[in-house]
């Protein structure tokens, strides 16, 4: 079976027709999606500011970090979940929109990029021998964060334009 | 004539319409705007009702943000007068975006002469403190929810 297939079956199936046609599930599942950037991207901005050089009161990135994690991971699992309950609805049709395909192509860089900062830079940030100055690769994921975050938030935005 | 057609009659009303990359590009400054605004506020309001940041003071972790926050609002003001110049007459009467300024305008309010005041102060916030807090952050979701309405309606 084709991913083509297997996306128009998820598109047709009970669950995915019942969140496209209800009138009320679609739009507060979608703007649940959107309230919700501001408590996973926006707390990871955040971050990522401090990691490329703004203050943040006396905290470093790690204790920003450790501060945050509590929202900004339910934040994305919000996220998630109203991510996965609008794909259900659309699967097919997002199949076929280059857009979403993009979106999907930079979420896997942002997430790789959160993979970089747990294997090498949080490592280097919590070494004793760290000087007090963000060192380079930690201020490149920060970069890298940023610009990958914005990216998938345009392209989740253009996203909604095929679908409407 | 209303007066969402008279500025729809402007010519700058005619050229946003006209634009085939301006209004999804405005879209998505108010959705980025949107983020760092409401992500940064979250922050401060659960610093005030001391369930996060509790070793940065309000007015340090406030000052800290201020810049940002200015950004994002800047963001959303922007787009959003864009917006609604190139489609003012569908939005003077789609009751979502008439309920969205009415929450925006208490939001605005509140803001200024509750939260602000508050976020200077080192002392710890009383009861009207957290109040504040909530009513403030409950008041951005709720221009939020009824933002994201106006699509739908």
């Amino acid at each position: 079976m084709s991913l083509a297939e297997i996306c128009r079956l998820i598109q047709d199936s009970p669950t995915g027709t019942a969140i496209r046609e209800s009138i009320w599930v679609f739009p507060i599942v979608e703007t649940l999606h959107v309230i919700g950037l501001s408590l996973s991207v926006g707390l990871i901005v955040l971050v990522d500011l401090r990691l490329i050089g703004a203050r943040i009161g006396q905290l470093t990135p790690l204790q920003l970090m450790d501060r945050l994690s509590g929202w900004y991971l339910p934040g994305f699992a919000l996220m998630f979940v109203t991510g996965a309950l609008l794909f259900w609805s659309a699967a097919f049709s997002l199949y076929e929109s280059p857009v979403f395909c993009w979106k999907l192509v930079f979420l896997a860089i942002a997430g790789l990029n959160a993979v970089l900062f747990e294997t090498a830079v949080r490592p280097a940030l919590r070494s004793p021998r760290t000087p007090t100055t963000v060192p380079p690769l930690a201020r490149l994921v920060g970069w890298c964060s940023l610009v990958s975050w914005t990216t998938v938030i345009a392209l989740g935005r253009l996203t909604a334009y095929r679908l409407g | 004539m209303s007066w969402g057609d008279t500025i729809e009659a402007w010519p700058v009303s005619f050229a946003i319409r006209e634009s085939p990359w301006l209004f999804p590009t405005m879209q998505i400054v108010h959705l980025l705007g949107l983020t760092v605004w409401l992500g940064a506020l979250f922050v401060i309001d659960m610093r005030i009702l001391n369930v996060g940041m509790r070793d940065v003071s309000i007015p340090d972790l406030a000052r800290a943000l201020r810049p940002w926050q200015r950004i994002g609002l800047a963001f959303l003001v922007t787009s959003g007068v864009v917006m609604f110049v190139g489609e003012a007459a569908r939005m003077t009467v789609s009751p979502p975006f008439q309920l969205k300024m009415l929450l925006f305008v208490a939001a605005v309010l509140v803001t200024a002469l509750l939260h602000r005041p508050m976020v200077r102060r080192d002392s710890p916030p009383g009861v009207a403190g957290r109040f504040g807090a909530i009513l403030t952050l409950a008041l951005w979701f709720m221009v939020g929810f009824a933002g994201r309405a106006i699509g739908f309606y």
